[in-house]
């Protein structure tokens, strides 16, 4: 790491443990998300990592994103999926897609923290299948009518601007659909909160509805009917960031392991000296170290500016699988303690709970799994983009 | 107003560290990180909020062996304006007092307002630098101060002192030590940690003052570990029995 690197994984640990997890715990149970969080991620400077300074961002490498992802999500996923939907799917996006005059516009003030950003792809029909969307865009002078409904969508309720995605093109499949920036301002806007799920629970997901919503021409993003392309390698940085944070959940998990199992004593030993307790902890760092290197190789070629789809959701597919294991193995080793929560409980159950969505979001395990036995088949293969993630350039 | 901060880069206080191979000081091996040490931390933190008050600028000054750049641009991050580093291991090894006088050599040229640093640096645990440097620079010194008034005319410090506070009040030039309680540090934003990568840093090899060691470290060793204690079990009278009997007859403690 350098030394950047490693001042900014300091800084957003302290930041991070002293600012936001004390309160984790309580707005868990509460299904609460607190606003206030934006503010200072906004004060802190996450809102714009890698983004560069001329678009209101800091300027740090690819890597730095990752870094702050996995550090959030030490403390809980709900504060990494921020980045995730802000950092990651909307502004990294408008950085590779957007025109000079819209980055100027609408990047800007994300990167500053101004306006808060997420993303809109996934419908209550429409998930790993892109193409079955039913959100459409109908063009009417100097505008397009906007019709339609999103679900699962993070900062839903809390979010200024969204990239939408949407079919301008019914007849032409995932050919047809168009990338909109949409702001919640605009009249015909609507959104609510899902309540209930799993995990995250701190965190804001939700629905939002288009109403009719006059959308002028210029807020296009990339051409018309270049929706897919652009959604699909958005995709490529939300998932950087779901393989980072999952990271962190992984490593939350070991610690919190590693603790209870000095901690915890059965049969005249602190349990830790079993070895069926130390195979549990041996297989959770093989997968917290073979997550972290795929994560800096996908970090690397994104700072490099080579193209990183099937390397990016290796990381992905890995990393989450990972957190999702670790996070079940360390309810394991702390007994029946692991399955008790909340403010005066452990921490392990609600890692479980955060970690399972991920193998669901951001393409499920499923679509991973298809996607590298393509690649290895060589069905699949990544064409180069009209428009790539800029490389990175140091400041 | 002019402020040096005194910044000794130490180990992390969580580093579970070894003895070296001749048993004689802590292995240096890739697995320590280092910070700012803590109680500088907090002078960092001072002297940052005194030049967001009253304007001026803030130096950092740093005796050092190799691993201290990163955590004097983390300084820089929070808001220290320009650093100096004294790269020299044999000054770092060296006693106590020939750092003082290296870091007099640095500091008395730059007539600095207040100088300000850690009660003690948490690895070697002296608490000597702030109050040695004050007798060779012959200006008045507040340790070991938890809570600081800065004006244009002076400072006015407290310090916590057992059952008590005290208050004091000096004149410029005047040397600060700070404990804890007197801040909480900042976490760097990211925007100031990109520029702090840009801010100057001055790297001498010496300070150009002579490096004495009268004082040898020999033997560095853990502290031996507490064996198990008994447990003793019974009525209220057995118990008082026993315990009287093990103080008297076994730990002669009575």
């Amino acid at each position: 790491m350098s030394d950047d690197q490693k001042i900014l994984r300091e800084s957003v640990r302290d930041f991070a443990a002293s600012e936001l997890a004390p309160n984790i715990p309580s707005l868990d149970v509460k299904q609460e998300f607190d606003k206030s969080t934006l503010t200072k991620f906004a004060d802190q400077g996450l809102l714009g990592v890698s983004i560069p300074e001329k678009y209101g961002g800091s300027g740090m490498d690819y890597i730095s994103t990752a870094i702050v992802s996995e550090e959030l999500e030490y403390v809980d996923a709900a504060l990494r999926v921020i980045i995730s939907v802000h950092n990651g799917l909307n502004s990294m996006g408008l950085l590779q897609w957007a025109s000079e005059e819209q980055k100027q516009k609408w990047l800007k003030p994300q990167a500053e923290g101004k306006r808060i950003a997420t993303f809109g792809l996934t419908e209550p029909n429409a998930g790993s299948d892109v193409a079955a969307l039913e959100t459409h865009a109908k063009e009417d002078g100097d505008f397009y009518i906007l019709n339609g409904s999103k679900m699962w969508i993070s900062l839903a309720d809390v979010a200024d601007n969204f990239l939408v995605f949407a079919k301008t093109d019914m007849s032409k499949g995932s050919r047809g659909i168009t990338a909109f920036h949409v702001e919640r301002e605009m009249k015909g806007f609507s959104s609510g909160t899902i309540h209930d799920k799993l995990g995250v629970r701190s965190g804001n997901t939700g629905h939002m509805t288009f109403d009719n919503i006059e959308v002028p021409k210029e807020n296009m993003i990339g051409e018309l009917g270049e929706g897919f392309k652009i959604a699909m390698s958005c995709l490529d940085n939300g998932r950087f960031t779901v393989a980072a944070g999952a990271l962190g959940c992984a490593k939350a998990s070991r610690d919190a392991a590693v603790k209870y199992a000095h901690e915890r004593k059965t049969f005249g030993k602190e349990i830790g000296q079993h070895q069926l307790v130390q195979r549990l902890l041996a297989n959770m760092q093989q997968g917290i170290d073979t997550a972290e290197l795929l994560i800096w190789k996908a970090g690397w070629m994104k700072n490099m500016g080579i193209r990183n789809t099937r390397e990016t959701a290796m990381a992905k597919w890995v990393a989450t699988n990972v957190a999702s294991q670790s996070a079940d193995d360390a309810i394991q080793i702390h007994g029946g303690m692991g399955i008790a929560g909340g403010p005066d409980g452990y921490p392990v159950e609600r890692f479980w709970r955060n970690a399972r969505a991920a193998r669901i979001y951001e393409g499920s395990d499923q679509i991973q799994e298809i996607m590298q036995g393509q690649y290895a088949m060589g069905y699949r293969q990544d064409k180069p983009l009209r428009k790539e993630l800029p490389k990175w350039v140091p400041s | 107003m002019k402020v040096v901060t005194l910044l000794k880069v130490t180990p992390d206080t969580e580093t579970k560290f070894q003895i070296n191979s001749a048993g004689t000081d802590i292995a240096e091996d890739s697995s320590i990180e280092y910070i700012i040490g803590p109680y500088d931390e907090y002078g960092v933190e001072a002297a940052i909020q005194i030049k967001e008050k009253l304007g001026g600028e803030v130096i950092s000054v740093t005796i050092g062996s190799g691993n201290e750049e990163k955590s004097i641009r983390k300084a820089m991050a929070m808001g220290v304006d320009s650093g100096i580093l004294i790269n020299n291991a044999d000054l770092k090894s060296s006693d106590p007092l020939s750092i003082a006088k290296a870091i007099k050599e640095v500091v008395e040229p730059l007539n600095a307002d207040i100088i300000i640093c850690g009660k003690l640096a948490t690895d070697t645990s002296d608490s000597f630098i702030g109050p040695a440097l004050a007798a060779l620079m012959n200006i008045p010194v507040i340790s070991e101060i938890s809570s600081l008034e800065v004006t244009e005319e002076g400072v006015v410090a407290t310090r916590d002192a057992a059952g008590r506070k005290e208050r004091f009040e000096s004149k410029f030039p005047v040397i600060l030590t700070a404990d804890k309680g007197l801040n909480e540090p900042r976490y760097p934003k990211l925007p100031m940690i990109m520029k702090a990568k840009k801010k100057p840093l001055d790297k001498k090899d010496t300070a150009g003052t002579e490096i004495r060691k009268n004082v040898t470290q020999v033997k560095a060793e853990f502290p031996a570990t507490k064996s198990a204690g008994k447990k003793i079990t019974g009525t209220p009278d057995e118990l008082v029995s026993e315990l009287v009997t093990g103080l008297t007859t076994k730990e002669k403690i009575l």
